[in-house]
């Protein structure tokens, strides 16, 4: 079962070189809104207007999301998405990475920094990677009738993460942003709101700088 | 996950140090109090660094209470267009624009002048300003793209010694006074009765740019009020002592009455003629690397500025949205850094093939103009303060939220309309000639064209007209709507 943040973490690597196709604020910002877009399509949250509110919990088929929409739980007077997002974003990296690798999807690869070693997560699987993207980009053009939702919200966040060039690199800018704002618009709501955020989160990423 | 967020907020220490790092003392005191002095021919710059000093603290109180209502709280355009209305703030983002733009592509003018002291010296290279100023511009083109705000650790290194050197050369000024004894002629409230007395505080505004990025720290910060308050007044307060110590100690060390002839003669070169009298050449020339460093890093400073405001507009989609695509891969907003650039080179060239003068007519006009416009933004902001404020029912002391807001709003204006009708002399071109009206006329277009625009965008895209002033957090207001109590979202089939 490859879940959403899953698909983004694949999505964000070349699917030849592997290498990272975006900046580290960027992949984390956009895996910790696909781990809250895991949390909406298991309908353990609902979000509208900047803010998430939990529901009842039923026991998830996995222990990352579960662990997720916990502590979603424990802290229910924290409702801002954003902060959500930025708190998740700290170890999405590494708990996507674990997850991947838990499906063999992935492997750990320590590579050293200067002064510092690193872990980072490598995906294994070309043709697995490949298909995706290929799918992703079948599903954008596809009518309303065909697409799956959670296919068009990991559209939408590999869009708002600048990713979309990549996947769709024969389409023309202006068409491939319209193909994906059409199929992101008849979302329900929640999922909607979402890929705003995450569109958010990124902008404010340029706006405001830490030297 | 609260105290966690919560230890990741930043202090009053790192929110004033982020924003006076970009500060670049050096590229004032060097560049802009020595050309000053020779081109506005008035002694009393360093108190026109206190008066300025005071009025942004006055202001620095609306501007931080009204931050927490402002989306996009780093841009001026964005406190306009929430406190007076959407199109004169669409007016104010491209006044905004040619004004970083200026200030920005006038630093190329004095890059020259700061290198080939160095160059002539050390490698025996006798290079025209251009070429450095080319050199300079790959350099901020490339780090632009690549989306580099100059690290932190480098930028603490560059300000302290910065600081340093100033505080040494302004000691050094100091102890060797050139009638004997120290002189408070520059502080002397009465030079300034003369009718330059607008340039002084134009020029003295342009010394305090960048002090309004603190709240953009705003939802970072501790306390987005307290916070972010002590750490502008702080900034505003370090900028102010250090820049009015170190003019006046200029004019101790050449005499208050030679300070312009002497400027005059030496321009940017001021500084360090003064401390190669007193302190050696060792110093000085720790000095002029530190001000090539210095203006590199604020033309840097600047470039990323102009392309932020840029990067917002087409975020908002008040220009064309491929403008708020950023880079996935740097996260740089790419095409706002991609057309300053262009107009950097466009300039350079210009400048370079007309053979007009690069220190006073690119780096001076550039950076008055600049700082003109900036004044304006300030003035047009003050004004929107107060409105907002008024609007708004609080229990707060009225001090804050009504005084002090009203008082800086009147100051302002008033130093708008001296710097404006002081052009001339702030430029050091006689009274009949034109370029002081090329000034407030370019902005008086840009500001047309722009409020114009915004009520194109107002009947032909409302969406687009309602996100003005949002910047990036326009995308969310796009999908706005309330927290529903149920999931909105039927789906039979686990995702998968």
């Amino acid at each position: 079962m490859l879940l959403l943040a899953d698909g983004f973490f694949l999505l964000a690597h070349d699917s030849i070189s592997w290498r990272c196709r975006l900046s580290p604020r960027g992949l984390r910002l956009g895996l910790a809104a696909a781990l809250l877009g895991e949390q909406l399509l298991f309908q353990q949250i609902t979000l509208g207007n900047g803010h998430l509110r939990a529901l009842p919990a039923w026991a998830l088929p996995d222990p990352l999301a579960q662990s997720v929409g916990d502590q979603l739980r424990a802290e229910p007077e924290v409702t801002s998405v954003r902060d959500w997002m930025e708190f998740l974003s700290r170890d999405a990296y590494d708990a996507v990475g674990e997850r991947l690798i838990r499906q063999n999807l992935a492997q750990a690869r320590v590579v050293r920094r200067f002064l510092r070693t690193a872990t980072t997560y490598v995906p294994v699987n070309h043709l697995h990677a490949a298909a995706l993207e290929d799918r992703l980009a079948v599903e954008i053009g596809a009518g309303p009738a065909f697409r799956e939702p959670d296919m068009v919200l990991l559209a939408g966040l590999a869009h708002a993460t600048g990713l979309t060039r990549f996947i769709l690199a024969d389409t023309p800018p202006p068409i491939r942003a319209q193909r994906v704002d059409r199929a992101v618009a008849a979302l329900p709501p929640s999922l909607q709101h979402l890929v705003g955020h995450t569109n958010a989160a990124v902008g404010d990423a340029v706006l405001t700088p830490r030297p | 996950m609260s105290t966690t967020l919560a230890e990741a907020r930043l202090g009053v220490p790192s929110v004033t140090f982020f924003v006076i790092s970009a500060a670049t003392p050096l590229t004032v005191v060097a560049g802009v109090v020595t050309t000053g002095y020779a081109v506005t021919g008035i002694t009393g710059l360093p108190l026109g660094f206190l008066i300025i000093g005071a009025v942004l603290a006055l202001f620095c109180m609306g501007y931080v209470a009204m931050a927490r209502d402002v989306a996009n709280a780093g841009a001026f355009s964005a406190y306009i267009a929430r406190g007076i209305g959407r199109p004169i703030g669409v007016a104010g983002a491209w006044v905004a624009v040619a004004a970083y733009n200026a200030l920005q592509v006038g630093l190329y003018g004095v890059i020259g002048a700061a290198a080939t002291p160095l160059l002539a010296v050390w490698l025996s290279l006798q290079l025209p300003w251009w070429a450095v100023a080319l050199v300079a511009w790959l350099l901020v083109a490339v780090l632009g793209l690549l989306h580099v705000d100059l690290n932190s650790r480098v930028l603490a290194v560059l300000l302290v010694a910065e600081v340093a050197i100033i505080l040494l050369y302004s000691l050094a000024n100091l102890t060797h006074p050139a009638t004997g004894t120290v002189r408070f002629d520059g502080l002397d409230p009465t030079t300034l009765a003369t009718p330059g007395l607008g340039a002084v505080l134009a020029l003295a505004v342009l010394g305090f740019v960048g002090f309004e990025s603190t709240v953009v720290y705003s939802e970072e910060a501790r306390d987005p009020q307290r916070t972010i308050r002590i750490a502008s007044f702080i900034t505003v307060a370090v900028i102010t002592a250090l820049y009015t110590m170190s003019s006046w100690a200029m004019t101790v060390a050449t005499g208050p009455d030679q300070i312009i002839t002497q400027s005059q003669t030496h321009s940017a070169e001021l500084i360090f003629h003064l401390a190669g009298q007193h302190l050696g050449p060792t110093l000085v020339d720790l000095g002029r690397v530190l001000f090539v460093t210095s203006v590199l890093a604020a033309m840097i400073s600047f470039h990323n500025t102009t392309a932020r405001y840029i990067f917002a507009l087409g975020r908002e989609r008040v220009l064309p949205e491929i403008l708020g695509h950023t880079s996935p891969r740097t996260g740089a907003p790419q095409l706002g850094s991609l057309l300053q650039t262009a107009v950097g080179l466009a300039v350079i060239l210009l400048y370079a093939t007309a053979g007009w003068d690069p220190v006073a007519h690119l780096f001076f006009w550039g950076g008055t103009a600049g700082g003109v416009g900036v004044l304006l933004l300030i003035t047009t902001t003050a004004i929107a303060i107060v409105r907002h404020l008024a609007r708004t029912p609080t229990t707060k002391t009225t001090w804050r939220f009504l005084a002090a807001p009203v008082l800086a709003a009147t100051a302002l204006i008033l130093v708008l309309v001296l710097a404006l009708t002081n052009l001339p002399t702030l430029l050091g071109v006689p009274p009949d000639s034109p370029v002081p009206w090329l000034i407030p006329c370019a902005y008086l277009t840009f500001a047309a064209l722009g409020a114009l625009w915004a009520l194109v965008l107002y009947h032909r895209r409302p969406t687009a007209y309602r996100s003005i002033g949002l910047g990036a957090k326009s995308a969310a207001l796009r999908s706005g709507g309330p927290v529903p109590d149920h999931s909105d979202f039927q789906w039979d089939r686990p995702p998968s």
